[in-house]
């Protein structure tokens, strides 16, 4: 704190800062069109899995989490050869697997070898992490059983999102979203299922947070729209939500295993609003929220997906 | 030349004395910090900042733990920078600002601290409450509060603190205690909890229980009743909920103070219609009474024991207002 830059370093950061910008006026930065958003959503109501829900559970993660995708079709229905695979879990918390806050690494060691498996041809993870990143990666696991598995383990740099609009939201209009979520072929939505203060739950639809650049702090006042709305902008191609071991109080953050329940399953499918609904309802949740979290009431009501447990085909 | 100086010496000395004086007054009110901002009141408005950060042990506070990396500090909307989601609830405890720190022991075992500043003594309690487990040790070293697990909850003054140390093991424990007694001596101030507490009738109170809160958002955390805000709790209330031990059963009791008795009379009426709802029956919600501006009700069973407290609390109260008028 307070240490003054040398010449050196001065320059190093300039040099650093004109090639950021350089690279992101050359690879559209500022661009306000969806790049994603439009043409994954057409493939996701057009698709025969749009409502289906699959659930694999057991003692082992990992093999929940094949359990799950094998009644998708496996990975190969979603990953092609050559692709290039974005898997995004919640790493958001320095805590270690045991304490549910972050997402099992043996389900992301799971998910990065079925990609290499289907032919992808680089697996990369990242999120952006509240705690200190480093710690974050190290802690929870994840690093390391993402590069054992052979995925790229990335940190996100602020000069690295871009401004995209969201046509059909209600309330939030526009965001941020990171390039490697916006520019992968196939993106891999793998968070955990956990009690969270403000939005009740946090599942799929919520972890997409971890793709927003700017103060993300902002959104909360709203939240439950404006997740709803994120989700309008944004639709992952696969939706993998660990539910081996969920926090049940104290959410998102809990450090106490004492809030911790384990449901040993892994639910997947391809449209997030299907998932979360069903994971509200079934996940034994200790708290009472009132019936339908309000951001999966919401995105249903708005077309983003099947949120009627009536009508989503579950698949054990 | 001579006189002009003397002027300008003169001049230098009504500032400083000025600066002086802003300092002592702004240091002795109860206004929050951030409101007291602005250009002409730097020098108070810096030492009332750096008081958190002053808090937090140093890079040798205790042996075998260095810090790592230096003191962080997040305010305002930053805190969501910080803890995300769960910052929410901080802001409806009024709060200012967040100092923690890193350190690490030989063995790699790291240690955070946290020191929350909120705006009153009786909102750290709040927020402490709030997130405090429901089982712990219960830890008295110059704070109050509770250890679970390798973390420490504890608040002192306006000060809500939380210890934890990963990986866990009992050196490591022993050290988030020191680190907590450490913080605790820092903070010279003991700081009130809030009055309500003391409303709540002693018998068959299951220690630890209390809670302190003031927005439907913290009540639908604790007990969810409806979408609805039928109870009225706003910025402007305070509320308390404790559990009690019954023979058979357990009741929770509840009292909310209102800014006014006729605030409290339309909050009343929201909360009986509230009663005829199943989501009423579901948790057992049993009679309700008022008493000037505070509203009382209990869940929980068996009923008559849970009306029977309910009337204890009442008269509690009306002691509480008689002593007031006196």
């Amino acid at each position: 704190m307070g240490k003054k830059s040398s010449r050196r370093e001065f320059l190093g950061k300039s040099v650093k800062g004109a090639l950021a910008l350089g690279a992101s006026f050359i690879f559209g930065f500022g661009k306000k069109e969806p790049l994603f958003s439009e043409e994954t959503e057409a493939a996701t109501r057009a698709s025969p899995l749009s409502n289906v829900v699959a659930v694999g559970s057991g003692k082992d993660p990992g093999e929940n989490t094949l359990a799950a995708l094998a009644l998708l079709g496996g990975m190969g229905a979603f990953v092609k050869p050559g692709d290039l695979v974005v898997v995004k879990p919640n790493i958001s918390w320095d805590r270690r697997p045991e304490q549910a806050a972050t997402t099992n690494p043996d389900v992301v060691a799971a998910v990065v070898k079925e990609c290499l498996k289907a032919g992808a041809g680089k697996v990369r993870i990242f999120d952006r992490a509240l705690n200190d990143p480093r710690r974050c990666y190290r802690n929870s696991g994840i690093a390391k059983a993402a590069q054992d598995a052979g995925a790229e383990v990335f940190f996100p740099k602020d000069y690295d999102y871009i401004d995209v609009k969201f046509p059909r939201a209600r309330r939030l209009k526009a965001w941020p979203l990171h390039r490697a979520a916006l520019e992968a072929d196939v993106f891999i939505n793998l968070p955990i299922a956990k009690d969270h203060n403000e939005a009740k739950l946090t599942l799929c639809m919520k972890n997409l947070m971890g793709i927003m650049g700017d103060r993300r702090g902002r959104i909360h006042q709203g939240l439950h729209q404006n997740l709803a709305d994120l989700n309008s902008g944004f639709k992952p191609h696969l939706n993998i939500l660990d539910a081996n071991r969920i926090q049940v109080a104290h959410g998102p953050n809990a450090s106490l295993l004492a809030d911790v329940r384990e449901p040993k399953m892994v639910i997947a499918g391809v449209n997030a609003v299907s998932v979360d609904a069903y994971a509200a309802a079934h996940l034994p949740w200790e708290r009472d929220f009132g019936g339908m979290v309000e951001y999966i009431q919401y995105a249903g009501e708005m077309g983003l997906g099947e949120a009627d447990l009536a009508s989503i085909e579950v698949r054990k | 030349m001579r006189f002009f100086r003397l002027k300008t010496m003169l001049i230098l000395a009504v500032l400083a004395s000025l600066f002086f004086i802003r300092a002592i007054v702004a240091n002795g009110d109860q206004a929050p910090a951030r409101q007291r901002r602005g250009p002409f009141f730097i020098w108070p408005a810096l030492a009332e900042e750096a008081a958190v950060e002053a808090l937090v042990p140093k890079a040798d506070a205790l042996a075998g733990w260095p810090m790592l990396d230096e003191v962080r500090a997040f305010e305002g909307e930053e805190l969501f920078d910080f803890i995300d989601g769960a910052a929410e609830p901080f802001y409806t405890y009024g709060f200012l600002r967040v100092a923690t720190a890193d350190y690490q022991n030989e063995d790699g075992q790291f240690l955070t601290v946290e020191i929350y500043e909120m705006d009153s003594s009786a909102n750290a309690f709040g927020i402490y409450s709030f997130n405090r487990p429901s089982q712990g040790e219960k830890v008295e070293m110059g704070t109050r509060g509770v250890m679970a697990e390798s973390i420490l909850y504890c608040w002192k003054d306006r000060y809500y603190i939380k210890v934890h140390t990963f990986p866990d093991s009992p050196a490591a424990r022993d050290a988030v205690k020191a680190f907590a007694e450490i913080i605790a001596k820092n903070i010279k101030e003991e700081g009130p909890p809030p009055a309500l507490l003391k409303l709540l009738p002693c018998e068959g109170l299951i220690p630890g229980s209390e809670k302190f809160l003031h927005q439907k958002k913290i009540l639908d955390n604790i007990q969810f009743l409806s979408r609805e805000n039928v109870l009225k709790l706003s910025e402007k209330t305070n509320m308390v909920l404790a559990d009690y031990k019954m023979e058979e059963g357990k009741v929770t009791l509840f009292i909310v103070e209102y800014p006014d008795a006729e605030e409290c009379k339309l909050a009343s009426l929201s909360y009986a219609k509230f009663l005829d709802t199943p989501a009423a029956q579901k948790i057992k919600a049993a009679k309700w009474m008022t008493c000037d501006a505070f509203l009382v009700g209990s869940w929980g069973e068996p009923e008559d024991k849970a009306t029977q407290l309910t009337k204890r609390a009442c008269a509690n109260i009306q002691y509480y207002l008689k002593l007031k008028k006196k």
